[in-house]
């Protein structure tokens, strides 16, 4: 029973994803196809999240930080370079790196949730005024000019490695991004099912049996949060090729919000929750602007607040339990 | 020169501000040995094994086991080290299944056949395989003790703490797991503590007996449950002038 709603939940994700790979940039305009190369960069943070906070249990408010190191390296590195493969590489590694640095402080300090929370907020505020008071000619790297709170415009597109010339730009870069969606969603449930992801869920559970039965809980937290930082790191990457532009606002509060309500949203535990959370969230704020029929971030408010209210554990965990719900009584009909 | 004793602890001591839960504690068990710990409740019973586990930093004192010094080293070194602990209120995966739970202790056994033998195995002892598949969280007082002795069993340990294993059993659930702590023993070193007399009997072990931190009798059981201290720290004190 059980392996067959594996496999079940395993095909469906292969269906979404070759849909989203093959069928959609066959069949959407370009525009929206621009769109929802977007939705899917972010819906990469999104799930960046997810395991941070969902598997790993480290309740991190400031995920944004990583994706917008992610950017700004990538845009600085690549005005330089020219060639985007090793900026991109470096946008992975830097995020990854400053995880590192933090979690070392964070996990072997033994930081409670609460705090840990603050603190990664406050870190991603503080990237937030550092990146703001960049403005004026003195604050360059190399030919990238800071720019303040101008951030940093005609940041080059990705290339084929090697190739300057050949750009991954608008159907390309879509095609690009869902690939490394459905790599991320792909290897982060090929690392649940390791014995190092059984281990990272018996911390979320547990952190004093985990360590009672001699696993080291700093190490694995440090590991979830490193592998955290880089992909939303990668998000960061794509993001500031897919606008040609990055700036402070990615480390603004309202963003480091936004990741929780998507995660919140779709279902805290899970990881198409947060794709799902992500997607449905970001196109409904999309529409409402263009609509222009209220304020998307009241309107959002509000949906969020029902939605705590009425399906707490988020959508797909809520779905799946109405499923579950519907089948019992359809066998127990006569 | 003798073998070290498996498990010492010299003048351990451990403060919570001004209250002293362990105060200058000399122990020792050999390896081997089955021990009973017994004690009025706060005695200090749960706070020394904290100690020994590295779950607490003793505030004085020197723990050292199969004759290595061990105060204050982390929980999970000392865990690999073969000491595993039974906790007074088990702690467990809940939202796990009992096999995930009992899955994740076995990490002694080398690979994924292995593992899943031995999980099988602990499940079978405990009687558990039927709820192989439930979520630790769901099963009831005593079998979530018996869940998490299968925890502690599953691991190999060189030394089994086992603190209030029978807490919240029925008479018949007491008999069988002073009869699991039994056959246990003769493969593992085990400290027990324990409130039940029943129980003690049934293992009649050597008792080690705490009173406010401090060890006040150590004998065989029949001798302990006889002596006159003992019967006062558990009937309550008569009135001294240092209870005031
Ligand atoms: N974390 C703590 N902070 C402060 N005081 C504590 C702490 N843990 C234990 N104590 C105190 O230390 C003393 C010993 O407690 P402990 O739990 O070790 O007793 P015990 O012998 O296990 O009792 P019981 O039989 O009730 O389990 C008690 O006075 C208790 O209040
Ligand atoms: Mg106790």
């Amino acid at each position: 029973m059980n392996w067959v709603r594996e496999r079940a939940s395993l095909l469906a994700a292969v269906a979404v994803g070759g849909a989203l790979i093959v069928v959609v940039p066959a069949v959407a305009e370009i525009f929206v196809l621009f769109e929802l190369t977007l939705f899917l960069v972010l819906a990469i943070l999104a799930l960046s999240l997810a395991w941070v906070w969902g598997f790993g249990g480290i309740l991190c408010f400031g995920q944004s930080v990583f994706f917008g190191l992610g950017g700004y390296t990538y845009a600085i590195a690549v005005i330089n370079m020219g060639d985007s493969t090793v900026p991109l590489l470096l946008g992975i590694l830097l995020p990854a790196l400053l995880a590192g640095i933090l979690g070392y402080f964070l996990f072997w300090q033994r930081i409670s949730d609460v705090y840990l929370a603050v603190i990664t907020l406050a870190v991603s505020l503080i990237f937030y005024y550092l990146t703001g008071a960049s403005a004026g000619s003195e604050y360059r790297i190399g030919n990238a000019l800071l720019g303040g709170y101008n951030g940093i415009p005609s940041v080059p597109p990705i290339n084929v490695p090697g190739l300057p010339e050949h750009q991954v730009v608008y159907g390309d870069l879509y095609v690009l991004t869902a690939v490394m969606l459905a790599v991320v969603y792909g290897g982060l449930r090929g690392l649940l099912a390791t014995d190092f992801g059984r281990v990272v869920v018996a911390v979320r559970e547990n952190e004093e049996r985990a360590q009672l039965l001699g696993y080291d809980v700093r190490a694995t937290k440090l590991t979830v949060f490193v592998i955290g930082g880089a992909i939303a790191g990668l998000s960061g990457v794509l993001f500031a090729a897919w606008g040609s532009y990055v700036s402070p606002n990615v480390f603004a509060m309202t963003f480091t919000a936004q990741i929780i309500v998507w995660v919140l949203v779709g279902g805290l535990g899970t990881l198409s929750g947060a794709v799902v959370g992500c997607v449905l969230v970001q196109a409904a704020m999309t529409w409402l602007g263009e609509a222009k029929l209220a304020d998307t971030n009241l309107v959002l408010g509000a949906a969020f607040v029902v939605l705590v209210l009425f399906a707490r554990r988020g959508l797909v965990p809520g779905t799946r339990s109405l499923l579950a719900d519907l089948r019992g009584r359809a066998r127990s009909a006569p | 020169m003798t073998n070290p004793p498996l498990l010492e602890t010299i003048a351990l001591t451990k403060r919570f501000g001004g209250v002293t839960a362990i105060d200058h504690v000399d122990f020792r068990v050999e390896a081997g040995e089955l021990r009973c710990l017994i004690g009025p409740n706060g005695a200090g019973k749960s706070t020394f094994f904290r100690c020994l586990t590295g779950q607490l930093r003793p505030t004085a004192g020197r723990v050292r086991f199969g004759g290595e010094d061990i105060t204050g080293a982390t929980t999970h070194a000392i865990a690999r080290r073969g000491v595993a602990i039974k906790t007074q209120i088990p702690a467990l995966f809940n939202g796990l299944s009992v096999a995930e739970n009992v899955r994740l202790a076995t990490w002694k056994a080398d690979g994924r056949a292995a593992r899943t033998r031995k999980t099988d195995e602990i499940l079978a002892v405990t009687g558990l395989s039927p709820l192989a598949a439930r979520p630790a969280g769901s099963l009831p007082h005593g079998q979530r003790q018996w869940l998490e002795l299968g925890l502690v069993m599953a691991g190999n340990p060189a030394l089994m703490l086992l603190d209030e294993p029978t807490a919240g059993m029925t008479r018949q659930e007491v008999a069988q797991t002073a009869e699991l702590v039994r056959s246990l023993a003769k493969e593992h070193t085990v400290i027990v503590v324990e409130h039940d007399l029943q129980f003690i009997r049934m293992v009649a072990a050597t008792v080690t007996v705490f009173h406010r931190g401090q060890i006040l009798v150590e004998g065989p059981a029949d001798a302990v449950m006889a002596d006159q201290r003992v019967k006062e720290v558990y009937l309550g004190q008569p009135p001294t002038a240092d209870t005031c």
